[in-house]
């Protein structure tokens, strides 16, 4: 089984034990310039799952050139030592560690340096919106001297190697790309003139740090825009990289910000949606060659190197999600891993706000111990513990307090396990989401803790059982009456009745959207492939508010739209009604004040605010020694909370 | 003797004598480092109590590990901040300025993204710009945040800090306990005002128990959350002042208004009048004892000494007042008012940098977080004087001028038109934008008393520049907007850009349709001037919705609200693929459906701008050294251009 993923691969000098890589990304863990502990343990938790490589990225090798605060300065007087406290820990295990070079031209702002950004033409990216000014020839030798100098430093902090930037977030892509180099110099225009300063920097950081040291690079293979980068052209670039003789292997990328949603794809873009683009550029070139984005399973990943499209692999978020992933398939345990859902929320959501990374599924990401181990302390006795809901929160507890030698048995009052990760499940294009549950659930019964579904948990129950602590988790429901009036179903329903099917929807439907994610918005588009007419409505002042950090923004609001449904902003829903004069919903421009009548839809959806299922656990509050509670049941939010707490207890008890 | 006679009589709050009643009011930085007090911050703050500042109030800091809505937040409750607290209130101690901490839990006003806790509220809920559902505090919650609330207080006091403000503004968990709005409990602690009213008067109680009856203790209290679906109002509030000053345990009252609902009133814009906050610190000082601070939009000490005769208030909070001059109080004492710079509530450096995660600055006054190298007294003569040639009288380029004649450089600077100020005259055309035009006016005022040798109506070209024979030349040409940023076959006097209808260089006609990729002032304050003259001005932008860059400057509201109220209309989501004519195709970017803009008299272009940078390409090589700073660089905004303005008449 997976012999080819597990087959070592020479890159030059460098050997690496397996063809899985985890890619460079952000996390946010970077103070004051410097790697910190959390990096640490983050990659030195991923090599000890197994990864074969681990390429660093956030690296800044110009003080002008910060687009975001925690990047890492390899500029640094104490880089080199922080590169080699880091890379020391890496090499503890058979893992090899490169270093990826980026400056990120114009895709930044000055906000942070007070200094002009660069970029090959005076162009204003679509992210950070600011004109850059287009760079001299004094700017071109400031950052080759620049790439140079991190080069050396990487070299001396005992990196394995280097991958030189060309992908999405880099200038030497706006160099190499139509869209953002409109130079009538030689550094713009043809291919060969585009090509010319990204050959300067690797010719000079290839000199620099001598040529028995691995270099690869990142290319971005398909801007998927117009007027961009086409893989006609980046075939061509990947030869003359090739043709230079100081690159060693190619990570093949797709997407820039323009259409951030192949930079980081969510469940609304199918895997392997850039194997194409691989496969063209290894049928070009004799080097070895990476594929990323959205690879998925590893019989995928195995296949592709079996079939010659690829080399390697590269995973982010997979093994964000579980960095035990390679350990895992070598095992033949591939059930056993937690499989990213590419929900987006926990890792992209959250670096794009400044935050640092997480990930719905995995909470100790950014809290991995530096001296190994996952979960909490051993235990001092053996307790009975009851944990009430089969969500994603109780379910986690019990994963955690079970293996922790707590004697665990969960009540869940609906037929199956999984709570609202079910009605997630079956909103359009968001079944993915089920492999939170796939895995609690496969876990659960792995571990053969008991699960009652189908039974309420009252009071009695749980005290007749005598418990030495009892878990709360039991959820929360929606507001039904969120505003004022007289109304409810079968006129006006929640997004749970909708999914549900409790009540047939008419034909043309009203939908006050106040949370601003999938919740509402996939909602909402299984009633417009319904057939029906549905029309949006929000406070906010645009629908999808919360898809904006996770780059499911523009396919979010496309599909409603191409479905034909309609966006309304601004309005604060005053009143609903559904007396004689039928159905009615009053609502106030929030910026003109005006008052604005809905009478003519069959149905009114409410996505607005769920409540805390809490009765029980103020019920039990008193009553038993321990009583804990986690996720919505405390305060209704979203997944990533629900496991935290989750683990948080089970971690506790 | 100062003209200001009560702004400069001090006043005894509780165990504390303010020398003047100037108040650097608490606000955020973005200073902190690991969650302690940093040096940036220390700097800071001394650089204002060097400019003559009678009170500082730190800016908040965070009593419980539930409370971390931001990342740069001081934890005042864990002792590692106590050493800090001291060097700082050690910094300030230096000069006549006494130094109050501000603590605070923001409660709901939160997300647990950072803590990974849940927030805490008094009923579930959630905040409009958190968007997180808080948990309900049961009520062990209650006790252990007044415990954290009296351990943060005796770390205060510990921290050599002069008396202790309570936070019950806009921004606070004891005021979520105190309105209606939020509180929506059915215990002791909701329901009546009374009820309403406990927790505050337990935290107050728990602080006073803690730091004894000598030391200074406040409250900053919402006097009026101004809500359009109930909460307090202001009666309300003198309500809860009076209950809260009953029991004795305070020296003072400092005021906040406005919710997170209504930021705009928390941070009011230059679209705000000043001084919006008097009649709640006049209704306030009306029904209690203790000395009532008034904040919002005094940025002046003339306004100050107003309010202070006329007994509208005791204190004076200024806070964008002494970030963008520090030296206010100082030059207001010497009768030196007309060199204030002051305020021009742009909001552009300080609020919105705040709101965006950075850290506070001015677009006005470069040295903001810079102190220690670009504060008071930090600026020395040239080594060399030497003979220097400015080409543009924007924003940077006078700033490069002052700098540089202040380091006793001979300056002469051209400006091609006749009056100096760039398009920051430009930007104060657009409707409500006329203070902006304070950058200007302060740097005119400044360089009128250094004799500059300023040409207005000469276009400088190389060739006059190298007659000069300069030692150095800076260049600060600044930008034009693009004329063509589309395809097709159009131009004046149809299609124009904002700045030829600010000019009055081309009249609109009736309909106008005007193309926003700018979603700041130039794109709305250019509407709002053509609706105001009768125009029907429909707006299409390509941006989510119109005025996306208004948002973090809080001219979100008011100036949507304004533009619809006028008659003008959006449509978002339009990238503009050709224009013929009048007539503009467009696309709209989700559906792909392709939409024509017709029968519109004008178009008008806010599309960006393009760098005048032919003159620095024609010197580059030909003189030793040339530089370039603002617009001409990169076309960005007005604290750039001053940034770099200043950065080189400093490195020259």
């Amino acid at each position: 089984m997976y012999e080819n993923l597990f087959s070592p691969l020479k890159l030059r000098d460098t050997e690496l034990p397996n063809r899985v890589g985890l890619l460079a990304h952000r996390t946010n863990f970077g103070k004051s310039g410097r790697i910190t502990d959390r990096h640490i343990a983050y990659y030195k938790r991923r090599a000890r799952g197994g990864c074969g490589t681990i390429i660093l990225g956030e690296l800044s090798l110009h003080p002008d050139d910060r687009p975001w605060e925690t990047l890492i300065e390899t500029y640094h007087p104490e880089a080199v030592t922080d590169f080699q406290k880091l890379t020391d820990e890496i090499h503890q295990f058979d893992t090899r560690i490169f270093a990826r070079l980026n400056h990120h031209g114009f895709q930044s702002s000055g906000y942070v340096t007070r200094k002009a950004i660069l970029g090959p033409s005076a162009v204003a990216d679509i992210v950070f919106g600011e004109t850059c000014k287009p760079m001299e020839p004094e700017d071109m030798t400031d950052i080759l001297d620049a790439f140079e100098k991190a080069a050396v430093q990487a070299r001396q902090g005992g990196f394995d190697g280097l991958e030189i930037d060309m992908g999405p977030e880099s200038l030497l892509r706006q160099f190499l790309s139509p869209i953002s180099n409109h130079r009538g110099d030689e550094y713009g225009g043809s291919l060969e003139n585009r090509m010319r300063f990204p050959l300067k920097i690797l010719e000079s950081v290839r000199k620099a740090v001598g040529n028995d040291y691995t270099i690869g690079v990142s290319l971005c293979a398909d801007e998927k825009f117009w007027g961009g980068i086409t893989t006609e052209e980046s075939v061509q670039m990947a030869q003359a990289l090739e043709a230079t003789g100081g690159v060693d292997f190619i990570n093949v990328a797709v997407g820039t910000y323009y259409n951030l949603h192949f930079v980081s794809p969510s469940q609304f873009i199918p895997f392997g949606f850039t194997v194409d683009v691989v496969e063209q550029i290894k049928n070009g070139v004799g080097i070895p060659v990476l594929a990323g984005g959205q690879i998925g399973f590893p019989g995928k990943a195995e296949q592709l190197i079996e079939e010659g499209k690829a080399d390697m692999i590269g995973y982010v978020r997979a093994l964000i999600s579980d960095p035990d992933l390679v350990k895992k398939t070598k095992a033949g345990r591939p059930a056993d891993i937690r499989y990213c859902v590419k929900d987006n929320k926990g890792c992209i959501g959250r670096v794009n706000q400044s935050k640092a990374l997480g990930c719905i599924q995995n909470p100790k990401i950014g809290y991995e111990s530096l001296a190994g181990g996952d979960s909490g302390a051993s235990i001092h006795k053996k307790k009975k513990v009851i944990v009430v809901g089969a969500g994603p929160s109780g379910m986690e507890a019990a994963r955690v307090a079970h293996q922790r030698g707590h004697r665990v048995t969960v009540y869940e009052k609906a037929d199956s396990v999984g709570g609202q990760v079910k009605l997630i499940c079956k909103r359009p294009g968001r079944s993915a989401m089920q492999g939170v549950i796939r895995y609690l659930d496969h876990m659960l019964t792995e571990q053969g803790v008991t699960v009652e579904t189908g039974v309420t948990a009252s009071l009695e129950l749980i005290l007749d059982q005598a418990p030495d602590a009892v878990v709360i988790a039991t959820g929360s429901t929606p507001i039904l009456k969120p505003y004022p009036g007289n109304y409810g179903p079968p006129e006006v329903l929640s997004g749970w009745d909708v999914i549900e099917g409790t009540h047939p929807v008419g034909e043309k439907v009203l939908f006050i959207d106040e949370d601003g994610g999938h919740h509402a918005m996939a909602t909402a588009e299984l009633l417009a492939e319904q057939g029906k007419q549905v029309d949006l409505v929000t406070s906010d002042l645009f629908i999808g508010i919360e898809l904006a950090p996770r780059g499911e923004l523009y396919l979010g609001r496309q599909r409603l739209l191409q479905k034909g449904a309609t966006f309304r902003t601004d309005l604060d829903i005053l009143e609903i009604n559904t007396g004689k004069d039928g159905l009615r919903v009053m609502a106030r421009d929030i910026y003109t004040n005006e008052t604005i009548c809905f009478d003519d839809y069959d149905t009114v959806v409410l996505d607005v605010e769920n409540r805390a299922d809490d009765a029980l656990y103020h019920k039990l509050k008193g009553k038993i020694n321990e009583v804990y509670r986690t996720g919505d049941c405390v305060a209704p939010r979203g997944i990533d909370m629900a496991i935290i707490e989750g683990r948080q207890v089970g971690e506790l008890l | 003797m100062s003209e200001f006679k009560y702004l400069f009589s001090p006043i005894k709050i509780g165990a504390t004598v303010i020398p003047n009643r100037i108040h650097f009011a608490a606000h955020m930085t973005n200073y902190a480092v690991d969650n302690l007090i940093s040096d940036r911050h220390i700097h800071y703050y001394q650089e204002r109590a060097k400019g003559g500042v009678g009170l500082i109030t730190t800016e908040e800091l965070g009593v419980h590990p539930t409370d971390h809505p931001y990342d740069k937040l001081v934890d005042i409750y864990e002792p590692e901040v106590i050493p800090g607290c001291k060097k700082l209130t050690r910094a300030i101690h230096e000069y006549d300025t006494k130094i109050f901490a501000q603590l605070n839990h923001n409660g709901m006003q939160g997300d647990g993204k950072i803590s990974r806790l849940p927030v805490w509220g008094p009923s579930m809920g959630k905040d409009p710009i958190f968007r997180e559902n808080c948990k309900a505090m049961e009520l062990e919650d209650i006790a252990e945040c007044i415990q954290y609330f009296a351990i943060s207080a005796e770390n205060a006091v510990e921290g050599g800090f002069d008396g202790i403000e309570l936070q019950l503004g806009h921004s606070s968990l004891v005021r979520q306990f105190l309105s209606p709005l939020t509180n929506h409990r059915q215990d002791d602690y909701g329901g009546s005002l009374e009820n309403r009213c406990r927790f505050a008067l337990e935290v107050i109680d728990a602080v006073r128990k803690a730091v004894g009856p000598d030391f200074t203790i406040g409250i900053r209290l919402n006097a009026d959350e101004m809500h359009p679906k109930g909460g307090l109002t202001h009666e309300d509030a003198k309500q809860v002042a009076i209950r809260l000053e009953a029991p004795g345990q305070l020296d003072f009252l400092d005021l906040s208004l406005g919710t997170f609902y209504n930021l705009f009133l928390v941070e009011g814009s230059m679209h705000t009048p000043l001084a919006y906050t008097v009649p709640l610190s006049a209704g306030m000082r009306s029904v209690v004892n203790l000395p009532v601070f008034c904040t919002n939009r005094i940025n002046d000490p003339h306004l100050a000494e107003k309010i202070l005769e006329n007994g509208q208030a005791d204190v004076i909070g200024m806070v964008r007042a002494l970030i963008c001059d520090p030296e206010l109080p100082n030059k207001s004492m010497e009768n030196r008012t007309d060199d204030i710079r002051n305020c021009i509530a742009c909001n552009q450096g300080c609020i919105a940098r705040m709101g965006l995660g950075y850290r506070l600055g001015c677009l006005h006054n470069p040295a903001v977080g810079e102190e220690k190298d670009l504060g008071i007294g930090t600026l020395s003569p040239a080594e060399t004087p030497k003979k220097v040639v400015v080409v543009g009288g924007g924003p940077a380029g006078l700033e490069v001028a002052r700098v540089a004649i202040l380091r006793k450089h001979k300056v002469t600077l051209f400006e091609k038109a006749d009056d100096v100020g760039g398009q920051n005259i430009l930007a104060g055309k657009a409707a409500g934008r006329q203070e902006i035009t304070g950058v200007t006016r302060w740097l005119v005022a400044q360089l009128n008393k250094i004799e500059p040798d300023i040409r207005l109506g000469v276009e400088a070209t190389a060739e006059m520049v190298l007659e000069e024979a300069p030692d150095v030349v800076v260049i600060a040409t600044g930008s034009t907007p693009k004329t063509t940023p589309f395809p097709g076959d159009y131009g004046p006097p149809q299609v124009v850009t904002t700045v030829q209808i600010l000019t009055d260089e081309v009249e609109a006609g009736d309909k106008v349709l005007l193309i926003d990729q700018d979603g700041h002032h130039q794109a709305t304050g250019t509407a709002e001037l053509l609706a105001d003259r009768g125009k029907k001005v429909h707006m299409i932008t390509a941006a989510l919705f119109i005025g996306a860059a208004l948002g973090p400057l809080q001219d979100l509201y008011l100036t949507r609200s304004r533009l619809m109220e006028k008659g003008v209309t959006f449509t978002p989501d339009i990238a503009v693929l050709e224009i013929q004519g009048t007539l503009v195709k467009g696309l709209n970017v989700y559906s792909n459906e392709m939409i024509d803009f017709e029968g519109y008299d004008t178009v008008v272009l806010a599309t960006g701008n393009i760098a005048n940078d032919n003159i620095y390409f024609d010197l580059k090589g030909k003189v030793d050294e040339i530089y370039r700073v603002g617009d001409c660089v990169a076309p960005r905004k007005t604290d750039m251009a001053i940034i770099e303005g200043h950065r080189i008449g400093r490195a020259i």
